[in-house]
């Protein structure tokens, strides 16, 4: 990509390169909850002791709020391998996530199938203090089995150019 | 965890009891492997200070994972997280330990359903704001 690439055109090529990733199917598995409930040291056994989680009421161990970034990183990964990288590999210099909303549509369970889907919502470029850059909009999806949406996350990645 | 901490008792502007976590390379390292960390910048000292960075960066999904659970530590299965917005300001650096608050909002009690608005901000040793985000919950039904 030629840095003066107009704005347009890398928008058009970074929808295209999104709507080419295939979604990904993912399943959570208790012993990954079990080890991130380790690092963030969440004690409360509803997360990592399935008689606990159904004594809350839970029909299987719940996956924590807390892991919702964490579900979604698949898709960031590969948004800046295969999916826009090499479209910005020769211009961006660094990736940095500035911002997230994120919606909890209805509990997440471990051992159960989900889908991840990626959206393409926006590309602008800016002038700051550190030179020109793009902010990019990416809402980041998790679908349950009849593809409703349980949860979203509205990434927004700052790609400095230089 | 204060499961006993009812809506009704709640108020606004009301502290958030606060968390603390350092984030030691240990832990770095083991979130990097549950993640198949491939930004360097969360890993690598090197790129790190390449890109103008003191040291590596912690990465934002995992120090703003710090909240949601600020507030299930409070509140427990009483209430919900239907929504966070977060932003992330200056990066928490390996080695750093990083304490998490918060502040009660507003109280909304709409249509039957009791919702809380709560601003929480993370800072580091130094009193230096980190990342801030607010998260909406809603109240089980009793």
């Amino acid at each position: 990509m030629a840095p003066d690439l107009e704005l347009d055109d890398l928008r058009a090529k970074m929808d295209e390169a999104i709507s080419r990733m295939a979604s990904k199917e993912i399943l959570v598995r208790p012993e990954t909850i079990k080890d991130f409930c380790g690092i963030v040291k969440e004690t409360n056994p509803v997360y990592f002791d399935l008689e606990e989680s159904k004594n809350a009421g839970f029909e299987k161990i719940p996956i924590p709020e807390s892991y919702l970034l964490t579900l979604i990183t698949p898709l960031s990964h590969e948004l800046f391998t295969t999916g826009i990288g090499p479209l910005l590999g020769p211009v961006i210099q660094g990736i940095i996530h500035t911002s997230s909303v994120i919606e909890f549509l209805g509990p997440l369970y471990c051992d159960t199938p989900y889908r991840l889907e990626l959206e393409f919502a926006g590309l602008v470029r800016k002038k700051g203090k550190m030179g020109e850059y793009f902010v990019g909009t990416f809402p980041h999806k998790v679908l349950d089995a009849r593809g409703d949406p349980m949860a979203v996350d509205r990434h927004v990645f700052f790609l400095r150019t230089g | 965890m204060s499961s006993a901490t009812a809506f009704d008792e709640i108020r606004e502007q009301a502290e958030i009891p606060s968390l603390e976590i350092d984030f030691s390379p240990a832990r770095n390292k083991d979130y990097c492997e549950l993640v198949n960390e491939i930004n360097p910048l969360h890993f690598d000292q090197e790129y790190a200070r390449a890109l103008g960075y003191k040291d590596i960066v912690v990465a934002g999904i995992f120090t703003a994972s710090l909240f949601p659970k600020l507030i299930t530590d409070w509140l427990g299965g009483q209430a919900v997280i239907e929504r966070m917005e977060v932003k992330f300001g200056s990066p928490a650096y390996l080695n750093d330990t990083v304490t998490y608050r918060g502040r009660v909002g507003r109280k909304v009690t709409e249509a039957g359903a009791k919702r809380l608005e709560c601003d929480v901000w993370s800072e580091n040793a130094a009193a230096e704001r980190l990342a801030s985000a607010t998260i909406l919950l809603r109240f089980q039904e009793e």
